[in-house]
């Protein structure tokens, strides 16, 4: 469904990404782990345009790209079969949240304003928020700016949603109910590519786990591979500080 | 002599109000220049290559290290030579209030560029993404997320700079423009410097009462502004407003 072969990203001298190949089928969800650094944002980044990456091809259902030269009608194309929800949702400030979701349908697609305006309620409704639909972002928490977030993703109808560290911004307390619109919507049968390093998310959820460090795939596997079996000792160091951490810190947070 | 005159003062007012007209239509039609002026360097400096940029910042630079009266004798001297010189055209008989509109779009656009520039880097970064990531234009984001926000975050200093252009007008007198304060100077000259005071002191509440209403203008523009966009001006948030009247 969508593919990835060598990517390839430099910021100046520094390589973050050195020949990156992942492969997400069709209502799978595979989870991205790694220390900070490792370059996972910037993977995501680049299959979403965000960063341009300097090679590498791109495959997204039957369209396949060479990402050296691609063109604006291809980005424009990707993007229109891809969601992308970002650490610091990132949501239209002088929107409310279903203007939020409708933007994207209203402007982006041309959709008339009563159709974008019933599958933006569906979308707000679908993450649990059918009580904050005229709330503007400021006057939301950042569980819920997530989960508007969420909808605005998935109110485009997107064939694979791209997750950037969805919790990472949030208060402890505030992260599970965005996990359990995430699970949801893996249940549904969602696509996703996950960075996280939510854990208990990453053992539940996922059908296939990467782990990432220093630009490159360490290892990657099903979750009771990676989780129980890992095989590379900088794995094996990754999830005893992160399990550790999460142990000590909030008795494993998460689902 | 009295030290003050009240009656003569209070007749002032009447004196002065012919020239309200002239005085608005050059602030008017100045900003309707330098507004639109300002937005499109403002947009090049941003987005534009390396020699628009330059040019840009070298126009603002140059602009802003000179003071408004001399540079109204620089345009009041030099325009017509230069027109003369470059064009043959002799532009001797215009209106001299167009002199000072020139200098106002030429002091103010600088000024406002900055203004302008400033407020749209003040707008988050993500806001772009995730237009791009919602299917989105540059266009239509800039239409739709990037203007909204950027104009109220523009709106105090904008209102700063129309205020302060409206009180340069009152420079134009030292190129022979009869405004409020051409006709003060003609007024006392003609009373022997007998009211000099109270004719100035008149004038001077006129500018005062202008500036406020300006301000109050740009007031209510800001207020319909930011609750179109779910803001309140103190603070950023109406949450925030709420939870201050929560523990009131």
């Amino acid at each position: 469904m969508i593919e990835v072969r060598g990517l390839r990203k430099s910021f100046g001298e520094n390589e973050i990404l050195k020949g990156i190949d992942v492969h997400v089928d069709t209502g799978d969800v595979v989870v991205i782990l790694g220390p900070s650094g490792s370059g996972k944002t910037t993977l995501l980044r680049c299959i979403n345009f965000l960063e341009k990456a300097d090679d590498g091809v791109l495959t997204v259902g039957d369209m396949t790209l060479d990402l050296k030269s691609v063109r604006k009608k291809d980005i424009a194309a990707v993007r229109k079969r891809t969601g992308y929800v970002f650490q610091n949702y990132n949501l239209f400030i002088n929107k409310t949240a279903r203007e939020n979701v409708m933007l994207g349908l209203t402007v982006g697609r041309r959709m008339p304003k009563d159709q974008a305006f019933a599958i933006a309620t569906a979308a707000l409704d679908r993450v649990g928020l059918s009580d904050r639909y005229d709330h503007y972002p400021s006057q939301l928490s950042g569980g819920q700016q997530q989960r508007v977030g969420i909808a605005r993703a998935i109110a485009l109808n997107p064939e694979v949603i791209l997750f950037d560290e969805p919790t990472s911004a949030l208060d402890p307390e505030l992260i599970g109910e965005v996990l359990q619109v995430m699970k949801d919507l893996a249940e549904d049968g969602m696509t996703m590519l996950v960075v996280t390093h939510e854990m208990g998310f990453a053992r539940d959820v996922a059908s296939h786990v990467i782990f990432m460090d220093d630009g490159v795939i360490v290892e990657e596997g099903t979750p009771k591979d990676i989780f129980n079996h890992p095989q590379h000792e900088r794995t094996r160091q990754f999830l005893r500080r992160i399990l550790k951490g999460e142990a000590g810190e909030f008795g494993g947070s998460g689902i | 002599m009295k030290f003050f005159d009240l009656s003569y003062f209070i007749g002032c007012f009447s004196k002065l109000m012919p020239y309200l007209p002239l005085t608005l239509m050059i602030l008017l039609i100045a900003m309707a220049i330098t507004i639109p002026l300002s937005a499109f360097l403002a947009w090049r400096n941003l987005q534009g290559n390396a020699a628009e940029r330059g040019l840009i910042r070298l126009y603002i630079q140059v602009i802003r290290g000179a003071p408004f009266i001399v540079m109204l004798f620089v345009v009041y001297f030099g325009i017509p030579k230069l027109m003369l010189a470059l064009f043959g055209i002799d532009i001797n008989g215009w209106n001299k209030a167009s002199y000072i509109i020139i200098t106002m779009v030429l002091f103010q656009s600088a000024r406002m560029s900055e203004a302008m520039r400033a407020a749209y880097l003040a707008v988050p970064r993500g806001q772009m993404e995730a237009v791009y990531s919602c299917g989105m234009t540059g266009l239509q984001g800039f239409l739709h997320v990037m203007l909204p926000q950027t104009v109220l975050v523009v709106l105090p200093n904008l209102g700063n700079l129309v205020l302060s252009s409206l009180l340069e007008t009152a420079v134009g007198f030292s190129v022979g423009i009869i405004d409020f304060v051409g006709n003060a100077r003609m007024v006392t000259s003609r009373d022997y410097g007998l009211h000099t005071l109270e004719i100035y002191l008149a004038v001077a509440l006129v500018y005062w009462a202008l500036a406020v209403l300006l301000a109050r203008l740009f007031g209510l523009l800001e207020g319909a502004l930011a609750r179109r966009q779910g803001r309140t001006l103190s603070g950023r948030s109406s949450e925030r407003k709420g939870r201050r009247a929560a523990r009131v």
